[in-house]
């Protein structure tokens, strides 16, 4: 028997989250849709123009609202005072534990949501589209590199969502969404702080940076800034949190297992 | 079985709970483990099932090391706590998902049990009373076929005929493969049950005899007397007579009450101690 990593137990782990997991999220989700819905439809029959950009906007909010606090919850079992025995007890080793709740938040989630709101969207500018005789709008699509963009956004914040998730026993989102926003005002400072610092010779006064010095005197390594370094830093940015933050969560659960 | 060697264990760091904590349990018995509160009964139990880490020593559970917390390990282990956890679920979705866990639980005896409890297989757990909850659980635990049982308190919540129908299922349940281990308060339910029994008192085991043994060392009797009988290990007063616990020195065997039996072993702990000195080996 592999103690680590067995496929049925993992599917049997699916099984178990998705029918005795904690479904207030689902049903959260499911009446924000509704209302969306309604709001929707009250927009195209108001104010038919303010439709057109209503979804762009809406899939974000609904992706990580509903992503981020369902997120939180996935580890309630674990964060209950009784339910901590059920789930150390269940026979299922740590790395298939986190593996399923993983799967479920940051692969099925997005998927689903993805499809429902897509769903939604038809509907709507469908609506939209006969009330308003406009067939010539643009309307959400999943493939544009707006939706795309906040779909890789939703897989890096919903790791650290997963993080929190572990980490903290009440209050999970809340906590998570504080702390991540502390976490980026603390950086930006001591990312300034350092830039003004490294760079002193480049400015006048506190911030007004000189005119008459040049940043960059090579083509060379403006070129190399540009086109290789800014995309570089960028893509490990979007390839390299996530798994981090993926890793760090897994052995958080296990010290706080222990 | 399970064997614990030297064992450390403390909730906090200046006040340990045990120290070097040796025990020995054998597989085919139902193991009695009494003690006051706050005595570590629930705490060793979890320590065997691997649910809290000793600070030291050494701990095996069927060959396993319970902290590992090794699937395989986890499937041959079933824990009933006193503080129930159930999910907003049907018994029968309950079954459903978490059954296939263990890979030798019984359906037809799931049934069977359930049945014996008179309990629904379509009733929701969340909207059980605290009772039907413990009894849902215990069908499940004892269904699990896992060669290790463990439950704590289990006959709190349980109404008379239930309690009576839980002795004969655990009576039915066990076999030379399986062990139970059973922490209890309510010593009379579980009388003619547990066999041998183990007393904790204040993190060390002071007691663990089979019931054979104690009859052979012990004496049960009631005696009918106002004045409060002399050269006894203990007496307790009932209504019109003494319930008395003395040494056995006839080699006449009697019906053995585990409440003064209980009871003897805390207020004559050296006594006790030296009576049973030649099978004393918490084996």
């Amino acid at each position: 028997m592999n103690n680590t990593f067995d496929f049925n137990r993992f599917s049997l782990l699916l099984k178990k989250e998705l029918w005795s997991g904690n479904k207030k999220p689902l049903l959260v989700a499911g009446a924000v849709l509704g209302f969306l819905m309604l709001y929707a439809l009250f927009m195209i029959y108001n104010d038919g123009p303010a439709y057109q950009w209503l979804n762009w906007n809406l899939f974000p909010i609904v992706l990580f609202g509903g992503g981020f606090i369902f997120t939180s919850t996935i580890f309630y079992e674990f964060n209950d005072k009784t339910g901590t025995h059920n789930y150390l007890s269940l026979p299922a080793s740590t790395f298939e534990k986190f593996l399923s709740k993983w799967f479920i938040t940051a692969v099925l989630f997005p998927i689903i949501a993805a499809i429902v709101f897509w769903i939604y969207s038809t509907t709507c500018d469908s609506f939209y589209s006969s009330h308003s005789g406009d067939v010539d709008f643009s309307p959400w699509k999943l493939t544009d590199w707006w939706s795309i963009f906040f779909l890789k956004l939703y897989f890096v914040l919903q790791s650290v969502y997963l993080i929190g998730a572990i980490a903290f026993q009440k209050y999970t989102f809340f906590k998570t969404s504080l702390s991540l926003w502390l976490f980026g005002i603390i950086t930006a400072v001591i990312f300034v702080v350092l830039f003004r610092i490294i760079f002193n010779e480049f400015f006048e006064s506190l911030f007004q940076p000189r005119t008459d010095v040049m940043w960059i005197t090579s083509d060379e390594v403006q070129h190399f800034m540009e086109n290789t370094f800014q995309p570089m830093l960028i893509n490990a940015c979007w390839l390299l949190v996530a798994p981090i933050m993926w890793a760090v969560g897994f052995f958080k659960l296990k010290e706080k297992e222990a | 079985m399970i064997n614990l060697k030297n064992i450390s264990f403390g909730y906090k760091k200046n006040k340990p709970l045990f120290e070097s904590l040796d025990l020995k349990l054998e597989q085919g018995k139902i193991y009695g483990l009494l003690g006051k509160n706050g005595a570590g009964k629930t705490t060793l139990m979890k320590l065997i099932a691997g649910l809290i880490f000793p600070k030291g020593g050494e701990l095996d559970v069927m060959g396993f090391v319970p902290q590992d917390r090794l699937p395989q390990f986890l499937a041959d282990v079933y824990f009933i706590h006193e503080e129930l956890y159930v999910p907003k679920l049907k018994v029968s979705t309950y079954e459903k998902t978490y059954a296939p866990f263990y890979p030798n639980f019984d359906h037809t005896a799931f049934d069977s049990y359930l049945s014996e409890f008179g309990l629904e297989k379509n009733a929701k757990m969340t909207e059980m009373s605290y009772g039907q909850k413990k009894k849902v659980l215990l069908s499940f635990g004892l269904a699990c076929n896992s060669r290790l049982l463990i439950l704590d308190e289990p006959t709190n919540g349980l109404d008379i005929p239930s309690k009576s129908q839980f002795r004969k299922l655990l009576a039915k349940a066990i076999s030379n493969e399986r062990t139970f281990i059973i922490s209890t308060h309510q010593v009379r339910d579980m009388a003619n049950l547990i066999d041998p029994i183990i007393i904790l008192e204040a993190g060390e085991i002071i007691f663990q005899e089979n019931l054979y043994d104690v009859s052979k060392k012990l004496y049960f009797d009631i005696s009918y007397r106002t004045a409060e009988p002399e050269n006894v290990l203990h007496a307790e007063r009932l209504p019109g007579a003494y319930r008395t616990v003395t040494e056995n020195t006839t080699g006449e065997e009697s019906e053995i009450e585990l409440e003064a039996l209980f009871n003897t072993v805390i207020s004559n702990q050296q006594k006790i101690s030296e009576l049973f000195k030649t099978n004393s080996t918490h084996e």
